[in-house]
């Protein structure tokens, strides 16, 4: 069971640290994007709205050619309107509108936390084939099974369940922070691996459809998310009253027992006779992500159809709710960070403890592949660290370019991978001293980031605090207290390398 | 922050029934402060502090979110015990009942 163990942990924890730690930042994805989007740093919304007075001039205009758009609602985390659509040169397009004057804010060119790191969480961004798709499923098996083990291979999971020795050494207190964050966090990070896994369960299992739905497979969505479709008809038509169907769409939740707002609606072929409105319900106050929709004709706002969660997808939707965590309830947010930066926390130590066990001897029988793992194993964990913050600097200091808006995105990511490749390098480079001098430039990126911040935006702390934008004060706090903490595992790691007299006596 | 108490009261009562349980074991008890005796009753005491901390999230917080609460909560509130063990041991002093006054004079920092 150990060497299982060790084994996947060996194979699996860089791809595992990777979705951990994106994964965490994507609790936080909003508040990211409103510091990479400096744009779209509004005050909190109005608390009514009328669409039909906001979709006017530039963004009308905007969403007259394509074929359909989503339109998300503010909220208290994204305080804009938010549109998505398809462009026919530039592909999917997501744009903000002012939610009090429906101005058009300009595209930054930057795809930040809900465009880059958080699908990166689930797909790794390897497209082709789904690929990142099943590596994440794999990793997200493997994180169950190595959480399994791992309880089986502990010796003395009782007698040493709430054991730290952080002055010990630096092998030991890695083993027993290792221990402790695996048995102490376990039901959060069982539960988060297992409902991750769930989200994704008709990619892993394509048959399921194909057996439940021989003749059409489409029949699986609109039964099941009450997906819903209908062909343009080509003549031209213009589009009802949006507020007169989100006032009916609020009524009849009213009616049916679950009241609530409308987050998000989706229009299929605008403009057109057939045109169609979707109306999703919103599920901020739940832990489940209900599929509770009404789609409205829309020209004329009839109601065409009503969507109710079915029980089996409401457990599906349970899972991945808890998994999303869309709603709005701050504590759990935090603890939910917590609790994934204790899985990086678990993963990395349990690397840097595989590689400290393993360096003195592969160094004597003077073997090449132990160097190779190190070097993975830095790259893995600090050179993450340093991918993202490269990826924030990258933002504040490219130019933004209205003109080619997906150039600039391309640069930030190329940023951030390309930041993932130099630490791999310079870890094979100078194996000795990698992880203190990755972990110094980790710290000096992310006090870079908060100044640069300050002096481009104009909101440094003092004034994102005083002014009551939590998100971009939280996010400089953050990257204040990472920049903390790289140093103190630097000197941490710097002081293992050179033992105490005492620590010589004992051997 | 009003929402925050039931929160708040949940941590300190898992956190009390974790602290309890560590100091049932010698090792914690050696370091926390030596020669006192471990009380009676903990299992008792530290599985009714965990109920009550769920039965509070349950009614304050409703099914869903206090459950995933109770669930996040138990973890951290175990953790930060760990750590108090590790950096500030005397800070659980009082929940132990010392024999004699010279293990007080013996303290461990």
């Amino acid at each position: 069971m150990t060497r299982l163990h060790s084994w996947a942990g060996v194979l699996l924890g860089g791809v595992l640290l990777a979705i951990f730690w994106t994964g965490s930042l994507s609790l936080f994805d909003r508040e990211i994007d409103r510091w990479m989007q400096p744009a779209t740093r509004l005050p909190a919304p109005p608390a009514a709205l009328s669409l039909d007075r906001l979709l006017h001039g530039q963004a009308a205009s905007l969403i007259a050619t394509a074929p359909a758009w989503t339109l998300s609602l503010p909220t208290a985390r994204t305080p804009t309107l938010q549109l998505d659509y398809q462009d026919p040169v530039q592909g999917p397009v997501r744009r903000h509108l002012d939610p009090r004057t429906g101005a058009l804010l300009p595209d930054e060119g930057s795809w930040a936390g809900t465009r880059f790191l958080f699908p990166f969480h689930f797909s790794l961004h390897l497209r082709w084939r789904d690929l990142g798709y099943w590596l994440v499923g794999a990793a997200g098996m493997g994180m169950l099974m190595l959480l399994a083990s791992g309880v089986v291979a502990h010796r003395k999971l009782i007698a040493e369940f709430f054991t730290f020795r952080p002055r010990k050494r630096l092998q030991r207190s890695l083993l027993d922070l290792h221990n402790l964050t695996g048995v102490l966090v376990l039901p959060f990070h069982f539960l988060i691996s297992l409902s991750g896994l769930a989200i994704f369960c008709l990619i892993y299992f394509p048959g399921v459809a194909q057996s439940l739905y021989p003749e059409d497979r489409a029949q699986l969505p609109a039964e099941a998310l009450g997906a819903y479709a209908r062909p343009a008809s080509g003549v031209v038509a213009p589009l009802g009253s949006l507020d007169a169907m989100l006032r009916q769409a609020a009524q009849r939740w009213e009616q049916d027992g679950h009241p609530g707002a409308a987050y998000q609606l989706r229009v299929g072929h605008p403009g057109d006779r057939a045109a169609f409105v979707e109306i999703r319900r919103s599920f901020d106050r739940e832990v489940s992500m209900n599929v509770d929709r009404l789609i409205f004709d829309g020209v004329t706002g009839a109601l065409l159809q009503q969507h109710r969660t079915p029980p089996v997808v409401g457990v599906q939707r349970f899972l991945t709710g808890l998994h999303f965590v869309q709603f709005e309830h701050w504590t759990l947010r935090w603890l939910y960070f917590a609790g994934g930066l204790g899985g990086c926390l678990l993963i990395g130590s349990g690397l840097l403890f595989w590689a400290g066990a393993r360096r003195a001897r592969h160094a004597r029988q003077g073997r090449s592949g132990a160097r190779l793992v190190e070097a993975l194993t830095v790259a893995a964990c600090v050179g993450l660290v340093i991918a993202t913050l490269a990826f924030f600097v990258a933002n504040r200091l490219l130019p933004v370019d209205i003109a080619a808006p997906p150039r600039r995105a391309t640069l930030e990511v190329q940023a951030f991978f390309g930041a993932w490749l130099l630490s791999l390098a310079h870890a094979a480079w100078r194996p000795a001293r990698a992880w203190g001098e990755q972990l110094q430039l980790a710290a000096g990126l992310a006090l870079l980031a908060v100044l640069l911040n300050g002096l481009t935006t104009g909101d440094h702390l003092l004034r994102s605090l005083s002014s009551g934008q939590t998100a971009i004060a939280g996010m400089d706090l953050m990257l204040l207290a990472l920049a903390g903490l790289c140093l103190l595992a630097a000197r941490r790691l710097q002081r293992a390398a050179q033992p105490t007299h005492k620590e010589r006596a004992l051997g | 922050m009003a929402d925050l108490w039931p929160a708040l009261l949940a941590f300190l009562l898992a956190y009390l029934a974790f602290a309890r349980l560590a100091l049932a074991q010698a090792v914690h008890r050696q370091a926390v402060a030596p020669g006192a005796s471990a009380g009676r009753g903990t299992r008792v005491f530290s599985a009714t502090l965990l109920g009550s901390s769920l039965a509070l999230l349950l009614v304050a917080e409703g099914g869903g979110f206090g459950a995933l609460l109770w669930l996040l909560l138990l973890s951290a509130a175990a953790f930060c015990v760990a750590q108090t063990l590790s950096w500030r041991p005397h800070w659980l002093r009082w929940l132990l009942r010392t024999r004699t006054e010279h293990a007080d004079a013996n303290e461990l920092r």
